[in-house]
């Protein structure tokens, strides 16, 4: 059942504290498909990803007792999202639960899909989009963090810092060698273009 | 503006979140620098790339897993918060827990108050002596008949005495 959220995050995350569960619900309806994606993103398995997003809102849960609205939700809870993430990474676990970028299932077979006029150009899309993951892949694990907050979660330079643990300044830092080395890598595919 | 600065400046220029003195400078310079203006052009194409990455889907049974966890790690009440952080093992039921509570507390209470023990045969001694005394009988003469004091309590009430007493 999807939740009907009302109020702002840390409203909804101190009634939590107070031991409202319909408000935890409202909160995981508003916020589960971005933390799975942002994982999804930085470990680039379906399955993986799912399972440390639900290690994210547990972790949220347990801590809702001792919550306080120093910061905002969503920085706090990315910042939980990256630390599950970054851990996952560092763990030899990683590199077995990789998803090979062809793989017909998982995140491929689960990715929302805009129709595609004709097998050719479906085709054309999901190489496109292999190699964009390979090349998000390819970054340093601060660098992927980094770019898939600003792009895909859209949190403010302060709020990426914040999460990753660092200055604004160096977020800036961190974005611009990391759209460096997708521009470098990627170039190919921006001369191409894209049919529509 | 220098290569360097625009270093600093190019993701928020690319964002459109610098003032708007800042951008013409950079404008400015990116007409006087072909790689600097080049490198801008490829992060607004990388951007647009990373836009072709599409989300995925949470699996229909994300939310029926997620309850099941909290359920199985979280404590469901109070009381069992307060186990958890004295003692690794399961807590007993709040109701077993009270009532064990209560006997313990009852029994303390017992040990605490409990009357006196029972009396020694020496304590009787000056209990029977007292006895006497209060009759009216000489503590001299009592401790000179001390096989009679033994059973002081019984000839005193020895019906014949009492007779003889009229």
């Amino acid at each position: 059942m999807e939740a009907v959220a009302t109020g702002s995050d840390a409203e909804l995350m101190l009634r939590v504290k107070e031991g409202d569960e319909d408000s935890f619900a409202y909160l995981l309806s508003r916020h589960r498909d971005p933390v799975v994606n942002y994982l999804y993103r930085m470990v680039q398995n379906a399955a993986v990803a799912e399972e440390l997003a639900q290690d994210v809102f547990l972790r949220v849960y347990r801590a809702r007792l001792s919550y306080e609205p120093s910061a905002k939700f969503t920085t706090w809870l990315y910042r939980i999202a990256t630390r599950v993430a970054l851990n996952f990474l560092r763990d030899g676990r990683y590199a077995k639960n990789l998803e090979p970028l062809d793989d017909p299932v998982n995140g491929r077979a689960r990715e929302l899909r805009a129709p595609e006029p004709n097998i050719e150009q479906r085709l054309v899309a999901e190489a496109r989009q292999r190699e964009i993951r390979q090349a998000v892949l390819l970054l340093p694990d601060k660098q992927r963090a980094a770019v898939i907050l600003h792009k895909y979660q859209e949190l403010d330079y302060k709020q990426i810092a914040e999460t990753i643990g660092c200055s604004e300044s160096a977020v800036k830092s961190l974005l611009f060698r990391a759209y460096e080395i997708l521009r470098v890598r990627l170039a190919y595919l921006a001369g191409e273009g894209r049919e529509r | 503006m220098t290569c360097q600065e625009i270093e600093s400046r190019a993701i928020a220029y690319m964002d459109g979140r610098l003032p708007s003195h800042e951008r013409k400078a950079m404008e400015q310079h990116f007409q006087d620098c072909p790689a600097c203006a080049e490198q801008m052009q490829g992060f607004a194409q990388v951007s647009d790339l990373l836009g072709e990455w599409r989300d995925i889907q949470p699996s229909a049974g994300f939310q029926a897993r997620l309850e099941q966890r909290i359920q199985e790690t979280a404590p469901a009440s109070w009381w069992e918060s307060f186990w958890s952080r004295l003692l690794p093992v399961p807590a007993p039921s709040p109701a077993f827990a009270t009532v064990f509570l209560v006997v313990l507390l009852v029994s303390a209470l017992l040990v605490r108050y409990s009357p006196a023990p029972v009396e020694t045969f020496e304590r009787q001694q000056p209990a029977a002596t007292a006895s006497a005394g209060s009759q009216g009988v000489d503590e001299i003469t009592l401790s000179q008949n001390l096989a009679l004091l033994e059973d002081w309590e019984v000839v005193t009430n020895f019906e014949v005495l009492q007779e003889l007493k009229r």
